[in-house]
C-alpha cells in the first residue's frame, strides 16, 4: 500500500492518545476532529480517498475511542480540557500549521483550538456542526432543559446516551438507502457507550456543552475578524440538527471565502464524498 | 460502492456485503472466528473494480442472525448448508472462493458439493491439511477426545478480549498498522449473551473438519480446482506447511508467504489484493477461453 494507514499511542499530559496517520508528512497536514460518540475511525473512508495528497492526523479525545478514559477525579470531562489536550498533542506532533476538519464534537473542540492559535489554522472544513443558536433546533429542546437543570433530567438523558437505537439513528438519519450504511458503525460505539464509567463521562461532557452555546458568538465574531478559508459539508440527512442549520449556517458563519455543499448523506460520513475535488488551502 | 444488506435463509437472516457489477465473476469471501465480514472491508474496494465480490457473516456472527442454541445446530456441516443456500437465494451459480480460518471447512464443503460452481479457490491461512496445524489447537483437540465440561471450559480462554487482540498481533511486524476497531468489533460481538456457548460449540466440531480432510484433499487431485494460497507465515494457528502441502495434491497450485500473522488483510491488504488479482486475471479468463 502506498500511503497505508497508521494506528499509534502517544502519550500527552499523562494521557495515551491513540491517533491514526496517513499521508507525505511533507504534505498540507488535516487534522481531523471527531464527533460524538465516534473516535478517529469516523473518518476511515477519508483516509483511502486523500492519503495520497495529504498528511492527514486523526486524534481520539480522552474519553473516546481508543484514547485514554480518565476518571472524572483525573480528567475533566469537558470542551475545554479536551481542547487544551488536542493542542498538547498537535505541538507534541511538530504540526504548525493545518486544516481543521471539525465534526460534530469537533466543532466545539476546533474552534477552541483555533481561537487560542489562529496563526496555525490555513483553512476550517466543518461538517455537521454548528456555532450558531439557530443551529440547534427542536430537538434540543430537552438537552436545553438538562443544561438548566441537570439533575431532573439526567436519568432521561443517561438513557438516551445508551440507547442502541439513538446511536444507530445518529448514522443513518432519515436516508431511505440504509444498505448504505455499516452496521459496525453503531455496533462499536454502542460498545463503547456501554463500558464501564462511560456514560458518567459522557453525561459530563454533554453537560459542558452548554458553555459551547455561550461562545458561539465569540466563534462567529473570530469568523469575521480572520476571514479564514471555509468550507461546510452538511448532510441532507441528518436528524441531530435542525434541518435548516446549514442554511443558517451561510448566514451567520459566512466568511469571505466560504463554500457550502451539501451531501447526500447523514450526520456522520459513511458514503464517499468528494472532498478531494474541493479547494483545501495548501 | 460497498452495500450492507440481508438475505433470508431458513427464516435466519443472513448479513451479506456486496460491491462490483453482478454482471462480473463473482468472488465469495469467507470470514474465520471470531470475526465476520468486516475483516475484508480493505480487500472489497482492492477486488470490486472487475468482479463482484460478496461476503456473508456465518450464522452466529457478525450481523447474522444467531439463532438460539435449542432449534439451530451449531455444526460446520450446517453452517454451509445455511451459505450455500445463500449463494443460491442471491442468485450465485459461479464463484471464485476465499477461505479464510473457519471459511475454509465451510467453503470447501460448498465446493466438494458443488464442484461445477466453483471457478478458483483462494485460501489465505484456510486449512485443509493436518500439518498445518499448530500446537495451538492442543486445548481443542483435548477437548475433541474428551468432551467434558472441564475441557469445554478451558476453551473460554479463546473468547476473551484479550486473546482477540494477540489473534491480531501476533506476528504482525508493525503493530501500528493493525486497526484496534477490528478487534474491539469482535470483541463486542463475542460478549453478546449466549454468543460463547455457540462458539464452544463449533469449537468442538471443529473436529468435523480435520475428519473432511483426506476428502477435500481428494478433491484437489482429481477436480484440480485452480488454487491460489495467500499466508500470513506467522500465524500462531495455521502453519505454513499447510499452505506448501496444497502443491503435493495440486502441483499447479500457487502459493504466496508474507511476513504477517493469522490476519493478514490487516497488514497486507494491498500485496495479497495484487496477488489476487493477477491470479484471477490469469485462471479465469482461461477457464472462459476454454468453454
Amino acid at each position: 500500500m502506498e500511503h497505508p494507514t497508521f494506528y499509534r499511542t502517544t502519550q500527552r499530559d499523562g494521557l495515551s492518545i491513540l491517533y491514526r496517520e496517513a499521508g507525505p508528512k511533507d504534505a498540507p497536514t488535516l487534522l481531523w476532529l471527531h464527533g460524538f460518540p465516534s473516535s478517529s475511525r469516523m473518518f476511515e473512508p477519508l483516509f483511502a480517498r486523500l492519503s495520497d495528497r495529504y498528511h492527514l492526523v486523526a486524534p481520539d479525545y480522552p474519553g473516546f475511542g481508543h484514547s485514554a478514559r480518565p476518571d472524572a477525579k483525573q480528567f475533566d470531562h469537558s470542551f475545554d480540557p479536551i481542547a487544551s489536550v488536542m493542542d498538547d498533542f498537535t505541538q507534541a506532533m511538530g504540526l504548525s500549521h493545518y486544516t481543521l476538519y471539525m465534526q460534530d464534537y469537533g466543532g466545539p473542540v476546533g474552534f477552541r483550538m483555533a481561537l487560542a492559535h489562529p496563526q496555525r489554522v490555513q483553512a476550517l472544513i466543518v461538517q455537521d456542526t454548528v456555532a450558531h443558536n439557530e443551529g440547534l433546533g427542536a430537538n434540543w429542546a430537552t438537552r436545553r432543559a438538562f443544561w438548566a437543570d441537570r439533575p431532573a433530567h439526567e436519568e432521561a438523558l443517561r438513557t438516551n446516551l445508551m440507547s442502541l437505537a439513538t446511536t444507530k439513528t445518529r448514522h443513518v438519519g432519515d436516508d431511505p438507502d440504509v444498505e448504505l450504511y455499516d452496521p459496525d458503525l453503531w455496533t462499536d460505539e454502542n460498545a463503547f457507550l456501554n463500558a464501564p464509567g462511560q456514560v458518567d463521562r459522557q453525561s459530563d461532557l454533554f453537560y459542558d456543552y452548554r458553555t459551547n452555546v455561550a461562545a458561539y458568538p465569540k466563534w462567529q465574531a473570530w469568523l469575521q475578524k480572520a476571514q479564514p478559508k471555509f468550507l461546510v459539508l452538511w448532510g441532507k440527512h441528518d436528524l441531530s440538527f435542525d434541518p435548516a442549520s446549514r442554511n443558517t449556517t451561510e448566514r451567520t458563519c459566512r466568511t469571505r471565502r466560504s463554500r457550502y455543499s451539501k451531501q447526500d448523506t447523514s450526520h456522520f460520513l459513511p458514503k464517499p464524498m468528494r472532498l478531494r475535488r474541493w479547494y483545501i488551502s495548501s | 460502492m460497498t452495500k450492507y444488506q440481508y438475505a433470508t435463509v431458513d427464516g435466519d437472516k443472513i448479513f451479506y456485503r456486496e460491491a462490483g457489477p453482478k454482471t462480473a465473476p463473482t468472488i465469495l469471501l469467507l470470514h474465520g472466528f471470531p470475526t465476520s465480514s468486516h475483516m475484508f472491508r480493505n480487500l472489497i474496494p482492492a477486488l470490486s473494480d472487475p468482479y463482484h465480490v460478496v461476503a456473508p457473516d456465518l450464522p452466529g456472527f457478525g450481523f447474522s442472525d444467531a439463532p438460539d442454541r435449542k432449534r439451530f445446530r451449531y455444526t460446520f456441516e450446517h453452517v454451509a448448508e445455511v451459505i450455500d443456500s445463500f449463494t443460491q437465494a442471491i442468485g450465485l451459480d459461479a464463484y471464485a472462493i476465499y477461505l479464510f480460518d473457519y471459511g475454509a471447512p465451510v467453503g470447501l464443503r460448498l465446493a466438494w458439493a458443488h464442484p461445477e460452481r466453483v471457478t478458483a479457490l483462494i485460501s489465505q491461512n484456510g486449512n485443509a491439511y493436518e500439518e498445518g496445524l499448530s500446537q495451538s489447537w492442543d486445548p481443542i483437540q483435548k477437548y475433541w477426545k474428551e468432551p467434558t465440561a472441564e475441557n469445554r471450559t478451558a476453551l473460554r480462554e479463546f473468547l476473551k478480549p484479550e486473546t482477540t487482540k494477540w489473534q491480531y498481533l501476533h506476528g504482525v511486524q508493525d503493530a501500528s498498522l493493525v486497526a484496534p476497531e477490528a478487534y474491539e468489533l469482535d470483541s463486542a460481538l463475542l460478549a453478546r449473551p449466549g454468543n460463547d456457548e455457540i462458539q464452544l460449540d463449533l469449537f468442538l466440531d471443529y473436529a468435523s473438519n480435520v475428519a473432511l480432510y483426506p476428502k477435500f484433499q481428494e478433491y484437489f487431485r482429481t477436480k484440480r480446482p485452480s488454487l491460489l494460497a495467500v499466508w500470513g507465515k506467522n500465524d500462531p494457528f495455521f502453519l505454513p506447511p499447510g499452505a506448501e502441502a496444497f502443491k503435493r495434491d495440486n502441483p499447479a497450485a500457487e502459493v504466496h508467504f508474507y511476513d504477517t500473522g493469522h490476519f493478514a488483510l490487516e497488514t497486507h491488504v494491498q500485496e495479497i489484493g495484487s496477488a489476487i488479482r493477477d491470479f484471477l486475471s490469469r485462471k479465469l479468463t482461461r477457464q472462459s477461453s476454454a468453454a
